[in-house]
Formats: C-alpha cells, structure tokens, sequence
C-alpha cells in the first residue's frame, strides 16, 4: 500500500478512528469476520452465533457508555513486535503493515500482554492462534472502513517513516 | 563509522538491524560465542521435540546479508581496551570500534544452597543451546524426571512431557507453582491439570539431602522427609551476566547478588536510559545490564536504544519493568503483570470470577491509585493496557469506571498518526 503523493513523499495507509461519530453498529466487526472467517460472505449473512469466528477489530465502551471502534494501528514502534520471541510478528517497513507469520509462532502471548490498544486475543476455538488485522492485505480497503457507515473509521495516508 | 557489537541474540541483533537503517554506510561487525541464531526463549520447544534447531531463529536465514552485517561466530571477547578502543577475541584477534555495544546476555546461576549437587553428572539447568541440547539427550534416556522450582521453564518443559509416559516430580518452595506469577487461584487450574496427568508436585518443599551412585543423583530427600528417586534433575536457576570478560577495564559493573522476587541475580554492566555505560562510545543492552529481570522485550528495546544513541540520534528506555508474563499451558491461558503477592495496609483486592467460562480476574491497587499486580486469568484480550499502568504507576482514580474494564482511551490521546502519545516522546 505505498504511494507517492503530489510532494513525492512516500506514504502508507492507516486505519484511523474518529470515535465521536461511532454508533456502535458492529458492521466493522461483522465485515471482519466475513472476511476472514465467512469466506467473503455477504456480512448479512455471517453466522452470528457462531462462538467461533473472531473479529480482528473491538469495540469498546468509555467511561460515559460511548463506543469506540479499535482496530490494529500497525504501530511505527508496534510493541507486539518488539516482544515477539519467535520472529513471528514483523513489520513491513514498505508498506507499514505489521504481519504475524502463524507458522513462526509460538503461541506465547506476549504479543496479547503488551498490546497497548488492546486489540490482539487467542481465537475463540482454539485458544492458540493470535488473531491479527492485516488490513484485509490484497484488497483496495480494509473490511472494516468500508463497511462503516458513518465515517468513524477512515483511511489516512501518512508518511513513511 | 565503526560499530561492533559483542553477541548475536534479541539484544545484539535489534541493534544490528537498527544501526544499518539509522546508518547506510555504517561498518557493522557482530561477533558472538553461539555459531547458531537462536531465541533462547524458545528452547523448550527444541527440548520436547516440537521444533527443530532451524526453527529456533527469530530472525530470516540471509538476516547478515541483507543487512549487511559481518558476522563473526563461534569466537568470544575476552577482554576490552578502552583506551585503545579494541576487543581482544579468543583466536586472538583484535577487533577495532568507533563505537562498541556490549550485549553478551546471561548464563544461569546455580541456587547457592543447591551447590552440593551442582558437580552432579545428572542434574541440569536450562540457559543456552548446549544445556537444552543435554537435556534433550538425557531425557530420551530416562524414565523418572524431578524439577526443583516450579517455574515458568519448568512448566514449559512439563506441559510437554505429562503424557509420554515419564513420571515428573515438581519440587516447589512457595505455596504454589509459578508463585512469582501466580497466586494460589490462579495457579489451582495448572496445578490440578499437572496432578490429574501423574505428575508428583511438592509445595512448601526444600531438598535437604541427595542420594548419589558414582556421579548421578539417583534420589532426593525433602525438607519433611520424603524421599524421591529421579533418573535426571533440572534445576530452575538465576541468572548471571556474561560481562566476566569486562574484569579489569574501566567499565562500570555491579557484581553483587540480587534477589528480584525470589530469583537470584548477579548485577551486571550498569547503563542509564541510554543504554550508555560510564566510559564514552561503549553501551550495553540486554541480559547483560544489571538492576532488571532478563526479558527479551526489554533486551530488544535496550538494544534498539542503544542503536539510536550510537547513531547519535535521541531515545530512551521508558522502563525495564520485568515482572510481566503470559502463561499458556494445558490450554488455560493467563497473563501476570506485577507482583502478586504484594501486601501492605492500603492494598485493595478487585476479583471478578466466572467460573463456567474458566474465568479468573484478580488486581491490587494500592490508595485507589495505583495497580500493582493484575492476573488475568481465561480472558487476557486487552492486557496490555494494564501493563503500560502498572509499568507507569499511573493514576487511575480519576477513571470511573470497574477496572477490568479498562482501556486505552480511559487514559490517552491519539495522535495525528492515530497512536498513543506518550509524555517522553523518544522513549521506548
Ligand atoms: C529457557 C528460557 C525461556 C525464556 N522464556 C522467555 C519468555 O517466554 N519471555 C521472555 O520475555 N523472556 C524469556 N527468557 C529470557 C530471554 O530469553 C532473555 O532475556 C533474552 O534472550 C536476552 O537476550 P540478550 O540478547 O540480552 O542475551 P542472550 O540471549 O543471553 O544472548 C547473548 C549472546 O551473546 C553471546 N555471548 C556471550 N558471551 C559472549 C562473549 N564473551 N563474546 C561474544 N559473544 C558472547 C552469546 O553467544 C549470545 O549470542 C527465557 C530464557 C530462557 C533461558
Ligand atoms: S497489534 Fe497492537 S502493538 Fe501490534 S501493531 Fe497492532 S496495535 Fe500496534
């Protein structure tokens, strides 16, 4: 996901949050499922009581009872890939992604405890796989922004660092 | 500019890579003992056969010559000259620097009240490829296995091995197993799943005698009498910094013993925030520095810090907090941060259980104010929040709101590139 922009300075996508338009509607997390979990299912049609499918996005509940979608910052400094023990998570300086290679992984969880925003689990099923945005890698944009009807989460292009 | 950089693990090599992205032209030279790249983190996985020796590295095959690093392996410093700036090796080479990083790591130390058994042929403690190499061998060999100190590289090892058919015997000396972890709830469930699949476990114990034939331990006899015949005994040890070959130069080490929540250490080479030593141009990160628990991600960090300063360019440890860890085993997960066994007048104890779903939450928080420790046992998603309040000592009576439901935004801003600002800006 790199480009130049009109000053020719390379810059990556970001997923941002603007929790004050949020509505708490669970289309993101919905559509991250159907991605990843669905097959690329229609997100109407995602088997909702399925305990199952994980959401690589959350959201959370403030201190007045707002939503606040969260989903992955593939951080510039990502702290999951700075307690990585295995080599596992990595970040792409190309294109800023942070990856997680689940064969490289040992299913440690130091990525889950030091995690800032929260955002890493084990998945639901097996308890031993970690459950990482990749910002739906391949596609013109992530599930989840396209998916959000207000605006609250949204793609920003910054610089590369 | 030249750099070298004693030692090839999570220290070393986040320098390494660090210096060659801050410096293109850069002249990087790494030398180390190991001729192998491993993660010393992952060594049980090679001891119970789940992984290869190949699967042990944490960095890519061509990692030197994609950075263009030169390796220098299988060779060891042996001593420092600070005034002439040079690294005197043990094929009895010398290496020049500009600017030197010592990241040399850690052995284990033997439990000094264990020294009667150390010399025996039979017992063992894991800290680098050639102990989990014997272990490995000996374990194919033997039918009964006994464990002094239940901790997290007992239970890694354990977990593995319940239900091959060896009998395993957990000496503990607090009143549960990963007692610097765990308090006795949520160390119950491991516990049990350890007990249910025949492992013999000893609280409360201390080995007060051995039995030997020839130069094999053969049985142990515990503080209440009871006797324990082993075939091999692997020994949970502290930790000792590889800076010996720092005797006799100028650079600043403490060599005193520690006692960090009941393991021992010996301090180390003594750094500020900088990974900066006393002595101009030499700095030192990981295993090695003194006052903080070995941890790879506090290596990692020291030695990418260490690698801005050398480049001349700012940034800082933001801590060397290391009572934190996750705990997966027998598929329980949970993740400890801070001490759990932490008491005093003004000390709160939060608990949250679901027992149906396996869930177990547990906090201190002293005045209100701060949290000390937190066990999240069955539901670890959003631990790390905790371990920037703990770590941080921050505030949190200003946040209403039940504490396991914390989160990021109860305490920071996002800033323009959508991440957490932090007061020091250049820390790490
Ligand atoms: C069994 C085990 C399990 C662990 N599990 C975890 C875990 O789950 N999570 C966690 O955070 N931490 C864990 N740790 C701790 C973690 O592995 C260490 O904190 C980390 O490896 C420290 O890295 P380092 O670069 O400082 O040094 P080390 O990994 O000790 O490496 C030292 C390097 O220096 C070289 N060297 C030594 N002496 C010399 C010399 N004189 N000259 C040249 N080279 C030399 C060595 O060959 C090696 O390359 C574990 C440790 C062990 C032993
Ligand atoms: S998982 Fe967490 S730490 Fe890692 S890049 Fe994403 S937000 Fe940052």
């Amino acid at each position: 996901m790199t480009m130049k922009t009109e000053k020719n300075k390379e810059t990556i996508k970001k997923i941002m949050v603007d929790e004050s338009k949020c509505q708490g509607c669970y289309n993101c997390t919905f559509a991250c499922i159907a991605v990843h979990e669905n097959k690329g299912k229609n997100i109407y049609k995602v088997d909702t009581h399925n305990k199952n499918f994980n959401s690589r996005n959350v959201i959370t509940i403030n201190e007045d009872g707002r939503p606040t979608p969260m989903v992955c910052r593939h951080c510039d400094m990502p702290e999951c890939v700075l307690t990585c023990i295995s080599g596992a998570m990595t970040k792409d300086e190309e294109t800023g992604i942070v990856k997680h290679n689940l064969k490289k992984c040992a299913s440690c969880f130091m990525c889950v405890m030091s995690c800032p925003y929260g955002v890493l689990k084990p998945d639901n099923k097996t308890g031993k796989i970690i459950i990482k945005c990749d910002m739906c890698e391949g596609e013109d944009m992530p599930a989840c922004v396209k998916s959000c009807p207000t605006g609250a989460l949204y793609i920003k292009e910054v610089e590369k660092i | 500019m030249k750099y070298l950089i004693l030692g090839a693990s999570a220290a070393g090599l986040n320098a390494a890579k660090t210096l060659r992205k801050l410096d293109e032209s850069a002249i990087i030279t790494v030398v180390s003992q190991n001729t192998m790249i491993y993660s010393k983190s992952l060594l049980h996985l090679f001891i119970t056969g789940e992984r290869n020796l190949h699967a042990l590295s944490f960095v890519e095959p061509d990692f030197f010559e994609q950075n263009d690093i030169n390796w220098v392996n299988g060779v060891s410093a042996v001593g420092v000259n600070t005034y002439r700036k040079e690294v005197n090796l043990s094929n009895n080479l010398i290496e020049t620097y500009d600017k030197l990083l010592i990241a040399t790591g850690s052995t284990s130390l033997f439990p000094p009240n264990l020294d009667y058994i150390q010399d025996a042929k039979n017992v063992y403690s894991l800290e680098n490829l050639t102990d989990a190499i014997l272990i490995r061998d000996k374990i194919s060999k033997s039918k009964s296995i006994t464990f002094i100190g239940g901790g997290l590289v007992c239970l890694d090892i354990v977990s593995k091995l319940l239900y091959r058919g060896f009998h395993i015997n957990i000496i503990e000396y607090g009143n549960n197993i990963m007692s610097f972890q765990l308090n006795q709830e949520a160390a119950e469930p491991y516990q049990k799943a350890v007990i249910d699949d025949g492992a013999s476990l000893y609280t409360n114990a201390i080995v007060v005698s051995a039995g030997m034939i020839g130069d094999e331990i053969t049985s142990l006899t515990l503080n209440n009498g009871e006797k324990i015949n082993t075939d091999m005994v692997i020994v949970s040890s502290g930790i000792s910094p590889n800076s010996d070959f720092l005797e006799g130069s100028d650079i600043r080490r403490d060599c005193g013993l520690v006692e960090i929540k009941g393991q021992k250490l010996r301090k180390g080479v003594l750094v500020n925030k900088k990974c900066e030593t006393n002595i101009p141009d030499i700095y030192a990160a990981g295993d090695v520095c003194a006052e903080k628990l070995p941890l790879w991600p506090i290596a990692v960090k020291q030695g990418i810090v260490a690698a801005y300063n050398m480049a001349l360019k700012d940034k800082e440890m933001r801590s060397v907090y290391g009572l934190k860890n996750p705990i997966s085993y027998f598929g329980i997960n949970t993740i400890s941060i801070g001490d759990p066994n932490v008491s005093g007048p003004n000390i709160e104890t939060i608990d949250y259980r679901d027992d149906l779903h396996g869930v177990y939450k547990h906090a201190l928080v002293e005045n209100g104010k701060y949290i000390r420790s937190i066990i999240l046992q069955g539901e670890i998603q959003g631990a790390g929040i905790f371990e920037r309040l703990i770590e941080d000592e921050m505030d949190i009576s200003g946040v209403n709101k039940y504490l396991f439901d914390f989160t990021f935004d109860d305490f920071f801003e996002l800033d323009d590139r959508g991440q957490i600002i932090y007061s020091n800006k250049n820390a790490i």
